[in-house]
């Protein structure tokens, strides 16, 4: 649904192919106050992590611009965990564990000194509908907060699958929505794939992304919701269907989020401003749950 | 406004519409005759709209309608009367006559044989003595003598040469005037309503200039007969025909060619036009994909191409009655066929109208016309075995009648009403497998009814002062909610001399219907949706100030003010879903706005050289503080935080000056020049990473680069400038006329900028290191070849 929300990009290529009249051009964008960007999501059953970092000016140099030494505190049902810096510098051989090496090497002009982020080893608690409350104070007695909730995961209904006579096979992934409230999902598709080196000797296996959208249920509210893919798989083929229940502030967090990219390149996108629910800042404070099921083409 | 019962407030205007019938009543009695007829061109028997009818020896004038049909009250002197009938390309016509009783006079006028270009539009004397201002009037005679894109001909593009007016973007088709939104223009084609008016996103307009005969933007000060939008009317009134001769005209383009067919089907009493234009660029993307259709590797280039398709017929039941029948049908025709993906997007307007002209008196006309108009597009997708099925669609039906009432040469009488209905479809979707593993059923239709009644008086107070007064009422039923509103308009003229007038103007302007479309394109996703008890009627209030001066015979100065006062206007949050949503209501966010500014225009219409140079100098502003449609305060309503912005369209400074001369009979060349202010865009200035919930899970994930807009339209693009230049060479064969016109579409080559984007750096890897902002042009230098033909 998502690919078909701007059709008539599919022209502009076209245009800009017959006329080849790009150029570039040096903008001088007006000064720009930096702000403080929060990312909290709680999974239940997982460590509270949280990342802190700042905003710059368009075309300044593109690294990640960590905050650090702030305080941070989650409290839920009256039990405040304060959540500590963890920096793992890039010659710390635990990044290592954390990031795979080629991958690193990637990373590292963007990453800067290392990796640095907030969390505690509290693993997040399964409690859904209850309010999370998070509180980040600056070293600059700037302090920032928000407070957000855990919905319930979404159960996926049924995957299926059928094959044409190509032996080439379709999936349908079929969730019920539920009628009596909004509700927001992430749809997640991956296809495992084993992948063998040039050589033959090594095996490894990859989850490459098939789909990944959001979506609202205002279009189809308490309908059971069908989510469809090409004749493109093959016998015993693993697909990983993931379907978040997400909240209405990640929603907008995403959708502007995706917009404002767009918007960066596109003639025909709108311009957004990202949305964020965190009071003093910029970002997303959010719980997420899931529902997953793995299932192989044709057992 | 109002959204309760407007029973009282008709009584009011019942009231107010009599007051100035009694008045004007009041000189039946005088002593005079009413000279009255029609005018037409001498060689095709088309109606002339315009002409000059007048006595300069009583110091009495009048001007033909839309119908060519004209009305006079001649002072019964007992001497004979000299009547001169004036239209500019023609010869005058005068006739002596000594009236004894009332008299119906038909003219038909030749064309002038002079070698040189006549600006066909608003001539001196009229703008000089109407009532009417913030008015352009142009014919297809203009627009065909200035060079276009591709050398297609577009009337749209000539009327933004005019000052106010302005168009979106590079070479687009889009209108917007002194400050308005590109849904904020009622574009009429004979009194049809057109909803899209252009082809190809917005580049070329879907008037085949062919087909035209008369077009009439009104920029403020709107006659009362006119409503549902707030701040222009583009009136386009198509020919009719030739009733004396089976004639042709048609022409080879670049893009593009056309072909029109007109004649008698009773010579003198009926007529018929039909017209067609097809763009040509799919016949040869086709023919390139067939030769590869053996090479696996081929991505197919998609094919594209948009027609339309004009007629009329005409028949004149009898001396007082005359019945027209008039149609539209356009199609943009865009496919793309991959082996496994089918891709069509369709979209076009299509309308008809019967209308019926009757003299009940010859100082009585009325007009009554049935009409119907209809604008879809439809997205078709068919991918395996799956399919996905897209369209929005407003469908209209309309009745509107208007009385024209001259009881003498002081009073212009005119009232009528008009009823409509419409019908919406938004966001009509059917997904589905065609093994029905799986099908999906969307989309909502909306109901509404438009009403409105209006009348107005164009009346000689004095020799010196002449006014418009008029009221316009109208409602707007939908979704059990009614609005309503009443719309008084007035304009003056007041004569210093001869040939230097003041005039002022104040319009009220209700508009029921919005444009949804979340792009500075103008794209066919574009939809209209009604108002309804979430979503409120915009409205206007615009006062105009101005000068016309009369330089001679063939110079004309006008300089017009202007404040416009916009209530109600729709914007949509951040990241609104228009395209596939079944509550667009609340997407939307309203809010304020105002614009003004100040339009010179000095014009010479007669000589070897003729020409134009307009300048605008405006500023518009919105403004959206977070005020829902409930009246309550919301943060998530806020643009821009509440503040002030200029739309993307404010133009500071609009410059246009266009020049032709004709060498003889043979040669002419023709040059326009525009300079305008940048458009306001909106561009990030900062930045942020952002990790995903997927980062913790999946820590060697790449963090997403997004850019932060903070103020929105703080931007301002590089100037807009172009010159465009055109040489016609025509030939008179034997079976009629042709010419072969070479225009060059910005001919030094400007690089205007169309939008910027940001292109990543990456570094070796792949890695994002920074931006570089780029410009996209769209047009280089484009010349064009056209070779046109009338017989």
């Amino acid at each position: 649904m998502k690919t078909l929300r701007y059709p008539f990009l599919l022209l502009l290529p076209l245009w800009l192919m017959a006329c080849n009249l790009t150029q570039e051009v040096d903008l001088e964008l007006p000064e720009y106050d930096p702000q403080v960007v929060v990312e909290c999501y709680l999974q239940p059953g997982q460590p509270y992590l949280l990342t802190l970092v700042e905003s710059t000016g368009y075309f300044e140099d593109v690294e990640l611009n960590y905050v650090r030494d702030a305080i941070v505190t989650i409290t839920h049902e009256g039990q405040t965990d304060t959540l500590q810096p963890l920096e793992f510098r890039f010659d710390d051989p635990l990044l290592g564990l954390l990031i795979d090496t080629a991958q690193l090497g990637i990373l590292r002009p963007i990453l800067g000194d290392g990796l640095y982020f907030y969390g505690s080893f509290t693993p997040v608690p399964t409690d859904y509908n209850s309010d999370f409350a998070l509180k980040v104070r600056l070293t600059d007695g700037r302090e920032l907060s928000s407070v957000t909730q855990i919905l319930p995961p979404v159960p996926i209904d049924t995957v299926e699958w059928r094959f044409d006579e190509d032996s080439l096979a379709f999936s349908l992934t079929k969730v019920q929505d539920n009628p009596n409230q909004a509700n927001y999902y992430r749809r997640l598709l991956q296809r495992r794939e084993r992948r063998i080196s040039q050589d033959g000797q090594d095996t490894t296996w990859v989850s490459d992304v098939e789909q990944d959208f959001t979506l609202d249920d205002e279009f189809s509210n308490g309908e059971l919701l069908t989510f469809g893919t090409p004749f493109v798989y093959r016998y015993q083929d693993t697909l990983i269907n993931t379907l978040y229940h997400i909240t209405a502030d990640y929603y907008r967090f995403i959708t502007t989020r995706d917009a404002a990219i767009t918007a960066s390149f596109s003639p025909f996108g709108q311009p957004a401003v990202v949305y964020s629910n965190i009071e003093g800042g910029m970002g997303i404070f959010t719980g997420i749950s899931f529902d997953r099921k793995v299932t192989v083409i044709g057992e | 406004m109002i959204q309760v019962s407007i029973l009282p407030r008709l009584r009011l205007l019942l009231l107010l519409l009599l007051l100035p019938l009694l008045i004007a009543g009041q000189s039946w009695g005088q002593s005079s005759y009413t000279l009255s007829g029609v005018v037409r061109a001498s060689e095709s028997g088309e109606t002339l709209i315009g002409a000059t009818v007048g006595a300069p020896d009583l110091k009495i004038g009048t001007y033909t309608n839309d119908y060519g049909f004209y009305t006079l009250s001649v002072p019964a002197t007992g001497d004979s009367v000299e009547i001169r009938y004036v239209y500019a390309g023609y010869t005058t016509e005068v006739r002596r006559l000594l009236l004894t009783e009332d008299l119906t006079l038909d003219v038909d006028m030749g064309v002038a044989s002079l070698e040189e270009v006549l600006i066909e539009g608003n001539s001196v004397q009229e703008q000089l003595q109407s009532t009417e201002m913030s008015v352009e009037r142009l014919t297809m005679a203009d627009a065909k003598i200035l060079p276009a894109l591709f050398g297609e001909v577009d009337i749209i593009k000539t009327l933004q040469l005019k000052p106010g007016v302005s168009s979106g973007s590079e070479g687009s088709s889009g209108i917007f005037v002194r400050g308005g939104g590109p849904d904020q223009n009622l574009v009429l084609l004979d009194n049809t309503l057109v909803y899209n008016p252009s082809h190809l996103f917005g580049f070329f307009s879907t008037f085949n200039s062919d087909a035209v005969k008369d077009v009439k933007l009104y920029k403020g000060g709107f006659p009362s007969q006119y409503g549902g939008r707030l701040s222009s009317v583009i009136d386009v009134k198509m020919n009719e025909g030739n009733k004396k001769k089976l004639s042709g005209a048609g022409g080879l383009g670049l893009i593009a060619s056309r072909l029109t067919l007109e004649g008698p089907i009773v010579k003198d009493k009926a007529s018929f036009m039909i017209s067609g234009r097809r763009t040509y660029a799919d016949l040869i993307t086709s023919i390139i994909n067939e030769t590869q259709t053996d090479n696996p590797d081929w991505n197919p280039i998609p094919d594209y191409f948009f027609y339309d398709f004009n007629a009329k017929l005409n028949w004149e039941i009898t001396p007082k009655d005359q019945l027209y029948l008039s149609g539209y049908f356009g199609r943009d025709k865009f496919k793309f066929d991959d082996s496994s993906f089918d891709f069509n997007f369709n979209w076009g307007n299509s309308n008809a109208a019967l209308r019926w002209n009757h003299l009940f008196t010859p100082k009585l006309f009325l007009n009554t016309s049935l009409s119907f108009t209809d604008y879809q597009y439809t997205i078709e997708n068919q991918f395996d075995i799956f399919s996905f099925n897209l369209g929005s669609r407003i469908s209209d039906l309309s009745l509107r009648t208007d009385f024209s009432w001259t009881p003498n040469n002081r009073h212009a009488v005119r009232f009528g009403a008009s009823g409509t209905y419409h019908r919406f479809i938004v966001g009509r979707l059917d997904a589905g497998a065609s093994d029905e593993s799986f099908s999906f059923e969307s989309g909502d239709t909306y109901y509404g009814t438009e009403l409105g009644a209006y009348i107005s008086d164009d009346y000689d107070v004095t020799e010196r002062l002449r006014i418009n007064a008029g009221l316009r009422v109208s409602g707007f039923l939908s979704d059990s909610t009614l609005y309503g509103g009443l719309e008084p308009r007035f304009s003056a003229r007041f004569a210093l001399s001869e040939n230097i007038s003041l005039k002022a103007s104040y319009a009220r302007m209700i508009q029921y219907l919005h444009l949804v479309a979340n792009s500075g394109a103008s794209l066919p996703t574009d939809i209209w949706y009604p108002s309804n008890r979430n979503v409120r009627p915009q409205g206007s209030h615009q006062v105009a100030g101005g000068i016309t001066i009369g330089i001679g015979d063939g110079w004309i100065i006008t300089n017009e003010i202007y404040y416009k006062w916009l209530q109600n206007q729709i914007d949509f949050r951040d990241a609104a879903n228009l395209f596939v949503n079944d509550n667009l209501d609340r997407e939307f966010v309203f809010g304020k706005g105002w614009a003004y500014g100040n339009e010179f225009y000095i014009e010479k219409t007669k000589g070897k050289l003729t020409g134009w140079i307009g300048y605008t100098l405006a500023w518009s502003w919105r403004q959206f503080e977070g005020v829902t449609a409930t009246g309550d305060f919301s943060v998530d309503d806020q643009i821009n935080g509440g503040e002030p912005f200029h739309p993307r369209n404010d133009k500071r400074h609009d410059i246009t000056v266009v020049g032709i001369y004709q060498f003889n009979k043979r040669w002419s060349v023709s040059a326009a020049w525009e300079y305008r202010t940048g458009n306001a865009v909106t561009l990030p200035v900062g930045r942020f990473f952002s990790f995903g919930p997927d980062f913790i899970t999946n820590p060697g994930t790449i963090p997403t680069l997004v850019p932060d807009f903070v103020a929105r339209n703080s931007f301002r693009m590089p100037a807009y400038h172009k010159l465009d230049l055109g040489v016609v060479f025509k030939m008179f064969p034997k079976w009629g006329e042709s010419d072969l016109t070479l225009s060059a579409y910005n001919a030094y080559n400007r690089r205007n900028p169309y939008f910027i984007f940001f292109e990543p750096i990456q570094d070796v890897n792949d890695v994002f290191t920074g931006a570089q902002a780029q410009q996209v042009a769209l047009f280089p230098i484009i010349p064009s070849l056209t070779y046109n033909f009338r017989f």
